[in-house]
């Protein structure tokens, strides 16, 4: 008796929770889905039925947003030349930022990571991790006008090389990742290719990194996202290269007559979405793979 | 001999060393360049002035007391301050428990379970600025709307009027915030040993038992991290009112993280002192919360013995 009502109290469980997390799925998708339809309505359309299906269907809010959506910015090189940034090119940027931050913070955390745990027995590798350990837990707040000031006194500041150095960095979460996976490697993989005379460099590029590679993807993806999608930093270290996220956030605060109607605006969020929804939809199943790290006590 | 292998053995622990060093110097420089010394010269920033004609000259503690005395008197940083404690406060206890019986759920392999796990993942992935303006203009346009069709009521924009703004940005927060905390616990819930959880079965636990006395102890570690991480993060998260109003959000609505990126943003040399004080004294209020709270959750958390 007891044991069915065990039974019938899960059941109850496993229904109340896929009902809460199906509702949360439909509600998720709702908002994009209405924002995809409303890009292909016209304003007027719009104003009659915020729900309806397009009517007509029109791509014209696509060729507005192209043609409308650019961003006037101070010439790095010449400070008095004004040079206007179109949507196309605002991509080109953001590939530039994303795809440069990403590689330089990825490969930075792994090979950190993977010096540590190789040579652990150095005491620098425990000061690393330690390092790592204590800046994740230290809430450091409002040093942004400090490192502004620093970007531009070491001539860092509106240049992409200048970014890249400054996310250069080991700390924070992906590093954990990369110690764990790399202290998952069985030693005897190195002591073989030492036998067979490799260098350290060798053991490192041929054994190591081929052994991590799928973990570095995952971080890398995940790296590559969460800057594409940044309007924040570019915003401010970066004003004469606009990328596409900044481009969107503009669009939403424009005073332009023709980029106030929703539509329109919705239409540059679809833009910004879609290769982003690809890339995810490509490559979903590396991306929420099993990735797991320690907690913050070693 | 002996001598020779010895000598052998210090050659290669020598190459080692260097080739360890080779590997760090670079990233440890930069980390000595953008943390160490960004965090060290914005404490020489909190105690100096800048004007534009004479530069910076030492201010003592003028923009600390400056900035004790405005927690006091300014009505937008003590909106910043309630809303950015209330803003942990929610992601707390709503975010993180339902985040946890979300992974539960997902671990147990339950009905569509590798559907919900991309989609709980999915607002991590889409640009937030696009996310958040979706939902913007969802609550702005199509929630009107929908109210008007249902109750026959006319009402406005959920984020416009000052009675549901704050609490419509709290639940947008939670709405999208679970991607990484599912990944992680996930991830950590899988590596429980499946022995332990058979055992649990065999004796009759129930899948609620069975998540607090094996899951939850099991994936301790993962979990005090994230509450650690965020008592780190409650005076920088802004509530994305820079993507929902930019710089023209209700002071009502204001967090210690928009407040500070914000009037950063604005670009003001003068100003920066004032803001770097204002961080150090944040940071200095966050900082033995946080080792308080991660001593606490050590200390009295459930054991896996």
């Amino acid at each position: 008796m007891k044991s069915i009502k065990k039974k019938n109290d899960a059941l109850v469980l496993k229904i109340v929770l896929s009902v809460i997390l199906m509702a949360y799925s439909v509600s998720l998708f709702i908002p994009v889905l209405w924002g995809i339809m409303t890009s292909f309505k016209t304003q007027s359309d719009f104003r009659l039925s915020v729900f309806g299906w397009p009517e007509p269907f029109t791509f014209e809010n696509y060729v507005t947003a192209v043609q409308k959506l650019f961003r006037d910015v101070q010439n790095p090189y010449n400070a008095a030349q004004m040079l206007r940034v179109r949507f196309p090119l605002m991509f080109v940027y953001s590939f530039l930022y994303a795809g440069g931050c990403a590689i330089f913070s990825t490969t930075t955390a792994c090979v950190v990571a993977y010096a540590t745990v190789k040579f652990s027995k150095f005491k620098l590798s425990k000061v690393i991790y330690t390092i790592v350990i204590v800046t994740m837990i230290l809430p450091v707040i409002g040093n942004l006008p400090s490192e502004i000031r620093m970007s531009q006194i070491l001539g860092l500041y509106n240049t992409f090389w200048g970014i890249w150095i400054m996310k250069m960095t080991f700390l924070g979460m992906y590093f954990l990742v990369f110690h764990a996976t790399f202290r998952g490697i069985a030693k005897d993989y190195y002591e073989a290719a030492y036998l067979d005379g490799a260098s350290e460099f060798r053991v490192m590029v041929q054994i190591a990194f081929p052994l991590v590679k799928y973990t570095y993807l995952t971080v890398l993806l995940l790296n590559f996202i969460t800057f594409w999608n940044d309007y924040q930093v570019p915003l401010i270290y970066m004003p004469s290269y606009p990328t596409a996220a900044y481009g969107v956030y503009l669009f939403n605060n424009s005073n332009d007559a023709q980029l106030s109607s929703v539509p329109v605006r919705i239409t540059g969020c679809i833009f910004l979405l879609t290769p982003i929804l690809i890339l995810f939809m490509v490559f979903h199943r590396r991306l929420i793979g099993n990735v797991s790290m320690g907690g913050i006590k070693e | 001999m002996k001598d020779l292998s010895k000598k052998k053995y210090f050659g290669r622990e020598r190459k080692e060393f260097i080739f360890f060093i080779c590997l760090i110097a670079l990233p440890l420089a930069q980390f000595c360049v953008f943390y160490i010394g960004v965090n060290f010269n914005s404490i020489l920033l909190t105690f100096r002035n800048y004007d534009y004609d004479t530069g910076y000259s030492f201010a003592g503690i003028a923009n600390i007391v400056r900035v004790v005395k405005n927690l006091f008197m300014d009505a937008t940083l003590k909106y910043a301050v309630r809303n950015s404690l209330l803003t942990y406060a929610v992601t707390l206890v709503v975010g993180t428990t339902l985040a946890l019986v979300f992974s539960y759920f997902i671990y147990k392999k339950m009905p569509l379970a590798d559907l919900y796990r991309i989609t709980l993942f999915l607002p991590s992935v889409l640009s937030s600025i696009v996310m958040v303006l979706l939902f913007k203009y969802f609550c702005e346009e199509a929630i009107p709307e929908i109210c008007k069709l249902l109750t026959g009521k006319e009402i406005g924009g959920l984020l416009s009027s000052s009675d549901t703004a704050l609490p419509t940005l709290l639940f947008y927060l939670v709405w999208t915030g679970f991607g990484t905390q599912v990944l992680m616990y996930t991830g950590a819930m899988n590596n429980i040993s499946e022995s332990v959880v058979e055992s649990a079965r065999l004796d009759g636990a129930t899948p609620l038992r069975e998540f607090v006395f094996i899951t939850l102890p099991m994936i301790w570690p993962t979990f005090i991290t994230f509450i650690v991480v965020g008592i780190a993060g409650i005076f920088t998260n802004q509530l994305n009112l820079y993507s929902f109003y930019g710089t023209a959000a209700d002071n009502s609505l204001y967090t210690i993280g928009y407040y500070l990126y914000r009037a950063t943003q604005q670009g003001k040399l003068p100003e920066y002192s004032y803001l770097s004080a204002m961080g150090l004294i944040f940071t200095l209020i966050a900082m033995p919360l946080t080792f308080a709270v991660k001593h606490f959750l050590e200390r009295f958390g459930p054991k896996t013995e």
